[in-house]
C-alpha cells in the first residue's frame, strides 16, 4: 500500500470518509497510510515506544469519533497531525502534573525515558540531540522535530500548529540555539 | 528581545538527522489490528447505549393511550353514573341520600305489602295459598 497520496487520491479518500456507507473501509485505508507518520511524530515528542503507541490509539480513535466533523476542508494529514499532536500534549501534562506529585524535577520524566527505552539503538550523537530536544517546551519541540526532522514546510506546521509562519521561524531559530548551548555546555 | 536577522541565519546541523529510535518488528500491522477491535468496541458499545433509549420510548408510545379514547371513557362512566344512579330524584329538596322507594315501602305497608308480593313467584304464591288451607 502506497504512504503518500497525491491530490486526486486525497479527494477520493475523503468523499469515501464522509459517506458513511464507505466510510469504515475508508478509515482502514486512511490508519495504513498516516499510521507510520503520526508514530515517528509522536514517538519523537514522547521517547517511549509504549507511550507514543497508547497516544498514536488514541488518535485514530479520536479521529474516528470525530469523522462526522470532518468535512474535507482541511488536507487529511494535517487534521490527523493535529489531533496527535494536541493528543501527545495532553498526555505530556498528564505526565508531567504525576511527576510533579512525586519527583521535585518534572522536566527529566523524557531524559528518564530516553535511558530507559530499549527501542532506542542511536549512537552519542543521537543520544546528546534528543536529550537536548527533551529539555525544549513541548510547542517548540514540536516545532523543531517537524522541520529538522521531517523537512515539513512553514505552511504545513503553520496549519497543524495553528501558529503563524513568522512565529513558527522565530521559535525554531531559538530551539535550534538551545540545542547549539547544550551541545557546546556538554563539550566544555 | 533578542532580533533574528533570520537571512544570515543558516538551517542548523548537529551531525545527524536519525533518531536512532527503532520500532518492534510487525508493530503497525498488529496495531491495525488492534485498533479495528477498538472500534469495533466503540461501535458496539454505542449501539448498546443508544438501544434502552429507543427501546424506552417505544415502550412509552405503547403504553399511552390516545386523548380521545381517555376523554370517550370518562365520558361513558359519567353517563352510566349518572342513569343508574340509586339517590337521584326529581325532588330539588330532597336530602342527599334520598331513597324514594325505601321510604314509601316504610310509610305505605300496603304497597310494600304488594312489592313483596311482586317479587314471589306464581309457584311461591299458589304453595303459600294451598299451604293455608
Amino acid at each position: 500500500m502506497s504512504k503518500t497520496t497525491n491530490a486526486s487520491e486525497e479527494a477520493q479518500l475523503t468523499a469515501l470518509l464522509t459517506d458513511p456507507e464507505t466510510r469504515r473501509s475508508a478509515f482502514t485505508r486512511m490508519v495504513g497510510i498516516y499510521q507510520e507518520q503520526l508514530y515517528w511524530q509522536i514517538r519523537k515528542l514522547l521517547i517511549s515506544h509504549d507511550d507514543t503507541a497508547d497516544v498514536l490509539q488514541n488518535t485514530f480513535l479520536k479521529a474516528w469519533t470525530n469523522l462526522d466533523s470532518f468535512r474535507g476542508d482541511a488536507k487529511i494529514s494535517t487534521w490527523l497531525y493535529s489531533i496527535a499532536h494536541n493528543e501527545s500534549i495532553t498526555f505530556l501534562q498528564k505526565r508531567q502534573a504525576e511527576q510533579d506529585m512525586t519527583q521535585s524535577d518534572p522536566e527529566g520524566y523524557l531524559m528518564d525515558q530516553l535511558q530507559a527505552d530499549k527501542y532506542f539503538d542511536g549512537d552519542e550523537t543521537q543520544r546528546t540531540l534528543l536529550m537536548a530536544i527533551a529539555t525544549l517546551p513541548a510547542k517548540q519541540r514540536q516545532v523543531f522535530n517537524m522541520r529538522y526532522f521531517d523537512d515539513m514546510p512553514y505552511e504545513q506546521i503553520s496549519e497543524i500548529l495553528n501558529t503563524s509562519v513568522g512565529a513558527l521561524k522565530a521559535s525554531y531559530h531559538f530551539a535550534a540555539e538551545k540545542i547549539a548551548d547544550y551541545f557546546h555546555n556538554r563539550e566544555l | 528581545m533578542k532580533q533574528i536577522k533570520m537571512n544570515d541565519w543558516k538551517e542548523p546541523d548537529f551531525g545527524t538527522r536519525e533518531t536512532g529510535m527503532k520500532v518492534p518488528d510487525g508493530f503497525f500491522a498488529d496495531f491495525q489490528q488492534s485498533l479495528e477491535l477498538k472500534i469495533d468496541e466503540l461501535e458496539a458499545r454505542k449501539v448498546r447505549e443508544e438501544a434502552p433509549s429507543i427501546l424506552s420510548e417505544q415502550q412509552h408510545r405503547s403504553h399511552r393511550l390516545p386523548w380521545w379514547s381517555v376523554a370517550a371513557s370518562v365520558a361513558l362512566i359519567a353517563g352510566l353514573f349518572v342513569w343508574f344512579n340509586p339517590a337521584k330524584t326529581t325532588d330539588p329538596n330532597a336530602p342527599e341520600s334520598y331513597m324514594p322507594v325505601a321510604e314509601a315501602m316504610v310509610e305505605n305497608s300496603d304497597l310494600s305489602e304488594s312489592m313483596m308480593l311482586a317479587s314471589l313467584s306464581d309457584y311461591d304464591i299458589y304453595e303459600a295459598l294451598y299451604a293455608e288451607d
